[in-house]
């Protein structure tokens, strides 16, 4: 067990007030509309909007290399998009509310997973070329997650209502959760007993201070953190005060109930990050043509829709074809080696594809450090202008562009693959150990080979031959 | 094989090393330098890879195709911008090994920051040395941690 964080008064102070998480919606809600706007009004030019520069330099990078390691889905706490949703619905604020507005559709059986949250990456993934260096284009997706989430939040519950579109629709919220498994903070219950006695369940059904799991989880049986939005609405209800915030080893859970959207989901993450290397910061003009959708800087006029079709074509084609096909050879011949007939192959294809989640996790780390090397500078020159209207306001709007020890970068990118590759070759051996004590170093020769060949094209991409 | 010293070398000094400035803008002149004729068009050079022998004395003519781009080469930190239809000639010593992106330095439109290309000085020792371990880690990885089992079943 790590460090239980409410034992620090302050973090405890904070975690049962009702007026800590507002606060900071209300602050991100407020940037959130400072961009939206920078991106409707402001400059085309993506490199002086701060629509461009704020959210996929400065927020991306810090959510990557800060926010996953060290809090896991702690942006989830803070993340603007489902506050209108909740305080609509809830007719509250800061309040508790006793009832929650919704529609009571009953969100399908079938669709509880993240497969929606996969294919909703991929789609965000596809039109990336534009989003990414249009401030328009990145301002209506801001706007289509946040009118999504009033829609699907007031629409559709589970066992009750909250926030359906961040569990199961939220392109984002669906690699912070498989990749917050690899971060530092969980919410857990301090004693198991005490919530297996507990016959109130106020965690799920909610109380005079606090609401049931948004998130529709049991917070008393967490076992993940993948789930987990760090609401601490559980660290309010509980009514036992059995929940609490706590540190703990980096990981720990990342094999806990194995499922195969969770595996693609990994998959689709480390190869977007092949596929991103090589179309935004690769060699081959080819690509660079693909990824061109559009000579039109308003880019509603003139997409070239082929161009799409060849990009899509392409992530779709890594992401859900080859790197799974390749798995599956892979993990067919770690059965073979096991000479254990009880595991499935599908059982061995899905617990084995975990590797895919600290390897894409570095490589994405590696990818978003670079990108902040290179252009971190406009971050400098874009707060003081973040419309590009020629304002000037903390002095630094000059500040022109000024890569920062470029030399470094592929160094920076290859440590972050290496270090994806041990951490990867770590979960295969506990995937091992689990299933073929006595053959576990084998049978992780196979997917350790996986590993290497697909480390040496991230290196191919990154450090370049 | 790597010798020790080469590898410790490039792996810890090689990038340090790398952030100097090594270049100069020059006419050109000298008959033993390896010259490139690289176009600049939006979102491209082309060619788009430059390959030298380190120690080579280079020289790029660099042709604007269409609107003003920048040409900087990552780690040798040379910058140069040219405008349509004007051509100017960079020239310097390629002292430094390993692959480096040459990226646009001026906002040349939507798709500016992925205008890349590389420039290889071989011998290309850091990506063979970064090849060579990321292919091994992942094995040497795995015996480390049987090697930590076998020790807690021995102390059992």
């Amino acid at each position: 067990m790590g460090i239980d964080l409410l034992e620090i008064k302050l973090v405890k102070r904070l975690a049962n007030s009702r007026t800590f998480r507002p606060l900071l919606l209300l602050i991100s809600l407020a940037a959130f509309v400072v961009l939206i706007l920078s991106g409707l009004i402001g400059t085309p030019v993506g490199n002086k909007n701060a629509s461009i520069v704020l959210v996929w330099i400065l927020w991306f990078a810090a959510l990557m290399i800060i926010l996953i390691p060290l809090g896991g889905r702690i942006w989830c706490l803070a993340c603007p998009i489902p506050s209108l949703s909740e305080w609509i619905s809830r007719g509250a604020i800061v309040t508790k509310s006793d009832r929650i507005a919704n529609l009571g559709l009953k969100w399908p059986k079938r669709l509880d997973n993240i497969w929606m949250q996969n294919f909703a990456f991929l789609g965000v993934a596809i039109f990336s070329p534009l989003i990414l260096t249009r401030p328009r284009a990145t301002a209506y997706a801001l706007l289509l997650f946040m009118f999504l989430a009033l829609i699907v939040d007031m629409s559709f519950k589970k066992s009750r209502a909250g926030r359906m579109f961040c569990r199961y629709l939220c392109p984002i919220g669906g690699f912070i959760g498989i990749y917050s498994s690899l971060g530092a903070l969980e919410v857990r219950s301090k004693d198991k007993a005490v919530c297996r006695k507990c016959s109130l369940k106020t965690c799920m059904k909610g109380n005079e201070r606090g609401y049931g799991c948004p998130w529709q989880v049991y917070p008393g049986g967490l076992e993940k953190n993948a789930y987990c939005g760090l609401c601490l609405e559980c660290i309010k209800s509980c009514a036992y005060q059995n929940m609490t915030v706590q540190t703990r080893m980096p990981g720990k859970d990342l094999l806990n109930k194995p499922r195969l959207d969770e595996a693609f989901k990994g998959f689709i993450m480390l190869g977007s990050a092949g596929v991103y290397s090589a179309a935004y910061f690769g060699w081959w003009n080819g690509l660079k043509n693909i990824i061109n959708f559009s000579d039109d800087i308003f880019f509603a006029s003139a997409i070239r829709w082929g161009r799409v079709g060849a990009f899509a074509a392409l992530l779709i084609g890594v992401t859900l074809v080859a790197l799974p096909a390749v798995h599956m050879g892979f993990a067919w011949l770690t059965k073979t080696l096991s000479k254990d007939d009880e595991q499935s192959l599908r059982k061995i294809f899905t617990e084995y594809a975990y590797f895919a989640v600290p390897l894409g996790f570095m490589a994405w780390i590696g990818f978003v450090a670079g990108m902040l090397m290179i252009n971190g500078s406009y971050i400098i020159s874009t707060v003081s202008d973040p419309f590009g209207f020629g304002w000037n306001l903390f002095g630094t709007a000059g500040y022109s562009w000024t890569p920062y020890f470029s030399g470094l970068v592929p160094y920076v990118q290859f440590a972050s693959i290496l270090a994806g590759g041990v951490m990867a070759s770590i979960v295969t051996y506990g995937v091992s150990k689990k299933h073929f004590k006595d053959r576990a170093f084998l049978t992780s020769l196979p997917v350790a080979l996986e590993i290497a060949v697909l480390s040496a094209l991230m290196v191919i991409l990154n450090v370049m031959p | 094989m790597l010798k020790r010293r080469d590898f410790l070398k490039t792996m810890f000094f090689g990038a340090a090393v790398a952030a100097s400035p090594a270049g100069v803008l020059a006419k050109a002149g000298d008959a033993d330098v390896k010259e490139f004729h690289i176009k600049l068009s939006r979102y491209s050079y082309s060619p788009s890879t430059i390959r030298v022998k380190q120690g080579d004395r280079v020289r790029l003519i660099l042709e604007g195709m269409d609107l003003e781009h920048g040409f900087y080469i990552d780690g040798y930190d040379l910058n140069v911008t040219v405008r349509h239809a004007e051509q100017k000639t960079l020239e310097f010593v390629a002292d430094k090994q390993g692959a480096f992106k040459i990226r646009c330095s001026v906002v040349c439109g939507p798709m500016h920051p992925f205008m890349t290309g590389k420039f290889v000085v071989e011998p290309n020792q850091p990506f063979w040395t970064a090849i060579a371990l990321s292919m091994l880690t992942p094995f040497a990885a795995l015996i480390f941690m049987r090697m930590l089992d076998r020790r807690r079943d021995d102390g059992d």
